[in-house]
């Protein structure tokens, strides 16, 4: 289980962005983190790998402060930019003993792309599509999408969207934050609400459906319309 | 360690164009100049010949033969905007992680084990190239030496070796000279490392009135300890050198330790 208790974070003088925030992601499922813009989400991601220091609040593991378990996949390109794929994908099983070459070659193959091509050229759905190679590749139970689908068509949300339901997801628990909820909320296991730096709210879906009747969607209406 | 050496081979990867581009174009620019001032020193005594209708013997008694001091007089404002290109290249290599075309920053930090490498593998990448070019400004000299001797005619020049006597403090060809040398740039390296690395984790005014206090309490230590040790009259010099060696080597600890708790502790994507 990856738990997150307490994060506090101010920026300067600025009102705090994140005031107390509690929340935790199961093995083998999705959890969402909902947020308008500017409400911390990304923030929150960030303070989990240790990429901005918080005021408070710890981070655990399967009960150990660790991060080696977690793998990140930011909305930005983290290679450097004279990279191909094939120099990003060498660099990566360089560095990391967790890497998982086949992985990465079948998702490759599955994405259409090309080891020599420059990895600062790429569209943004195939930057897109990359960063998620980098990620699903490292064996680590843990992984967080900062807005997998942020700015990509249609058909490239679906092939992204079908990696969630696929074998690659085994045993793996995902935190993601997004704002294209319609897409992927059939994949989606348990929904956190976020508003003025704090959880207003927590549901597992399928209870949200049965029991309440609602949708992720309508439920966020009702969250953040009021 | 692996990880610490390819780190410092992709660090050097990211800037062996730019590095050799500098390096080529400040030791043409030095030759070439110690080229221009034989010509120019040469077409100056015939003109003087040809004007005053005098011998070649008479016009080098009145005119004076050329030394290479003389001639490589530019050689000190080449090898200062080396160093102030040093210095701007111990800033750009770690704003370029965070400002480049990617965020490589995150990559950096999120590397499994310790974050001490990235700051080491960068401080390497400065140490060598600050290496090689101490070692090829002398390669140089020695070379625009050699030309000048085989470009300019035997009467036209003093036969003794003199370089400018700025460069001549930089390369005593002494080895304790040079190690000194190395060392208080790799100092300053360190030095600058620990004021971006304050930018980077404190951001904007915080991280601006950091970086002031730490240049304060620089000088406070190193220029007002001088000024107290000297003043006191108390200990030989012998004893102050020892004393400031000791305060130089401390602070040097300092700066590198401040910023490997800025990486670890403070800084921010």
């Amino acid at each position: 289980m990856l738990e997150v208790h307490g994060l506090k974070k101010r920026y300067g003088r600025k009102k705090p962005i994140l005031e107390g925030v509690s929340f935790s992601v199961r093995p083998d499922s999705i959890t969402c983190l909902i947020g308008l813009n500017g409400e911390g989400k990304s923030t929150i991601l960030k303070a989990i790998m240790g990429l901005v220091p918080v005021d408070a609040g710890t981070v655990l593991v399967d009960g150990e402060v660790s991060r080696e378990k977690i793998a990140f996949v930011p909305d930005l390109q983290t290679m450097p930019g004279y990279m191909t794929i094939g120099d990003a994908l060498l660099y990566m099983s360089d560095y990391y003993p967790d890497w998982n070459p086949k992985v990465a070659e079948e998702l490759m193959g599955l994405f259409k792309l090309l080891t020599t091509d420059k990895i600062l050229e790429l569209s943004k759905g195939n930057q897109a599509k990359f960063s998620l190679v980098l990620g699903f590749a490292l064996d680590r139970p843990y992984l967080l999408l900062d807005e997998p689908f942020a700015g990509i068509d249609l058909f490239t949300k679906e092939q992204i969207a079908w990696i969630f339901s696929s074998h690659y997801m085994e045993g793996r628990g995902i935190l993601m934050t997004t704002h294209e909820i319609i897409e992927i909320e059939h994949l989606i296991d348990r929904v956190v609400f976020l508003q003025d730096g704090r959880i207003i709210d927590e549901h597992d879906t399928e209870e949200m459906r049965e029991v309440y009747g609602k949708s992720v969607q309508d439920r966020m209406r009702e969250v953040y319309q009021r | 360690m692996k990880q610490y050496l390819m780190l410092t081979n992709e660090e050097l990867k990211r800037s062996w164009k730019m590095i050799v581009s500098v390096i080529l174009a400040m030791a043409s620019i030095e030759i070439l100049t110690v080229v221009g001032r034989v010509i120019y020193h040469e077409r100056q005594i015939k003109e003087y010949m040809s004007y005053s209708k005098l011998t070649e013997s008479e016009a080098l008694r009145s005119f004076g033969k050329l030394s290479f001091g003389l001639a490589s007089v530019y050689f000190g404002y080449i090898v200062l905007v080396g160093i102030v290109l040093v210095i701007l290249y111990a800033v750009q290599i770690w704003y370029r992680d965070w400002f480049g075309e990617s965020k490589y920053i995150y990559r950096l930090l999120l590397l499994p084990g310790s974050r001490a490498k990235i700051f080491f593998a960068k401080f390497t990448s400065l140490a060598l190239v600050i290496i090689s070019f101490i070692g090829l400004q002398w390669v140089v000299i020695q070379l625009s030496y050699a030309i000048f001797n085989w470009l300019i005619k035997d009467d036209y020049r003093t036969s003794s070796f003199n370089i400018p006597i700025e460069l001549n403090q930089l390369y005593t060809m002494n080895l304790i000279d040079t190690l000194i040398l190395v060392v208080l740039a790799l100092f300053i390296v360190s030095f600058l490392f620990m004021l971006v690395l304050l930018e980077r984790s404190y951001r904007k005014v915080k991280g601006l009135l950091f970086i002031v206090l730490e240049v304060v309490a620089f000088f406070i230590i190193m220029v007002g300890g001088m000024y107290v040790i000297e003043k006191l009259d108390f200990f030989l010099s012998q004893e102050i050198s020892a004393i400031m060696l000791a305060i130089f080597v401390l602070y040097f600890v300092y700066t590198i330790w401040k910023s490997l708790r800025l990486l670890k502790w403070k800084i921010s994507v």
